[in-house]
């Protein structure tokens, strides 16, 4: 059980970094691109700079954090459906 | 060189489709003729096939007492011997505890040939007779009769999630490559691109 704890949490955090890397650098292109298709003002730097601060607040960044929720609900529901029906 | 490719591949998918033929539940339609609670050593060659010692139902890793389910496939041939032990909290992840409750339900269905209960076992795991390893029972119930079968709803939506847990890894892996990966090459082909210069330039040649 402290096994689960300790293994699961260290595992969770590990893929918790590797895939909110994942999704900052594909924001970032997203805005790269979008610059680069044309319309926009400004500085390049500034113009993806500004959509990244915007990015860190966003709900979808924060979802992430369901990483560590979704994991601990699946195993009870899983030990409830094994052991109490 | 192919062929060493080829092999390599083939056998990492073997490996893959053993990993989920062994971990994901399976059922089986049959009728339960005994129980046994058996003395067991577990060695070195089938510890990996049995619970964990710090699960609940085994206590020590060399000797253990083991609940067995003994059953008889509808055709009348003698079926699978499951094992019924606790998972413990890593794996297989089942998270069973109840083994001693599920003995008392697999109990209560045992039938005899005249008059049979037929009953669905969720099991995951292989019988293998010559390492004396059994697959694990995790859930027993009732069923309308010995024809009954069931789509195994729960392993596709497993394997649809694994497949796409897949797909992601290698997206991010793509991503790593084309964002980090080749700009920095791109630095360094550049960096040794000047020096030559710089050294040429030095020594008079001609860049």
């Amino acid at each position: 059980m402290l096994q689960l704890l300790i293994g699961g949490f260290i595992a969770l955090t590990v893929l918790y970094g590797l895939l909110s890397i994942y999704f900052r650098s594909v924001h970032r292109e997203g805005l790269e691109n979008r610059f680069d298709s044309g319309g926009e003002d400004g500085l390049r730097e500034d113009f993806v700079r500004q959509g990244m601060v915007t990015y860190d607040h966003s709900l979808r960044k924060r979802a992430l954090r369901l990483i560590y929720v979704v994991p601990v609900v699946l195993i009870v529901a899983i030990a409830y459906v094994v052991n109490h029906s | 060189m192919r062929k060493l490719k080829w092999a390599i591949w083939g056998f990492l998918a073997l490996i893959v489709v053993g990993l989920l033929h062994y971990n994901l539940p399976q059922h089986d339609v049959v009728r339960i003729t005994g129980l046994d609670n058996r003395q067991t050593t577990v060695s070195w060659v089938n510890k990996y096939f049995y619970a964990s010692p710090d699960s609940g139902t085994a206590e020590s890793t060399t000797n253990r007492y083991v609940r067995l389910i003994y059953t008889a496939h509808p055709d009348g041939s003698t079926g699978t011997v499951f094992r019924n032990e606790d998972t413990g909290w890593i794996w297989p992840p089942y998270f069973k505890y109840d083994s001693s409750s599920l003995q008392a339900a697999a109990a209560n269905y045992q039938s005899t040939d005249a008059a049979p209960k037929w009953v669905q076992i969720t099991h995951y795991g292989w019988r293998i007779p010559i390492l004396s390893i059994y697959p694990n029972a995790v859930h027993v119930a009732a069923v309308s009769g010995p024809d009954y079968t069931s789509f195994p709803w729960l392993n596709v939506i497993i394997l649809i999630f694994l497949a796409a847990a897949a797909l992601l890894a290698r997206r991010m892996w793509l991503q790593f490559w084309e964002r980090v990966v080749d700009p920095a090459m791109a630095d360094v082909q550049e960096a040794r691109d000047r020096t030559r210069g710089w050294f040429a330039r030095l020594f008079g040649r001609k860049p």
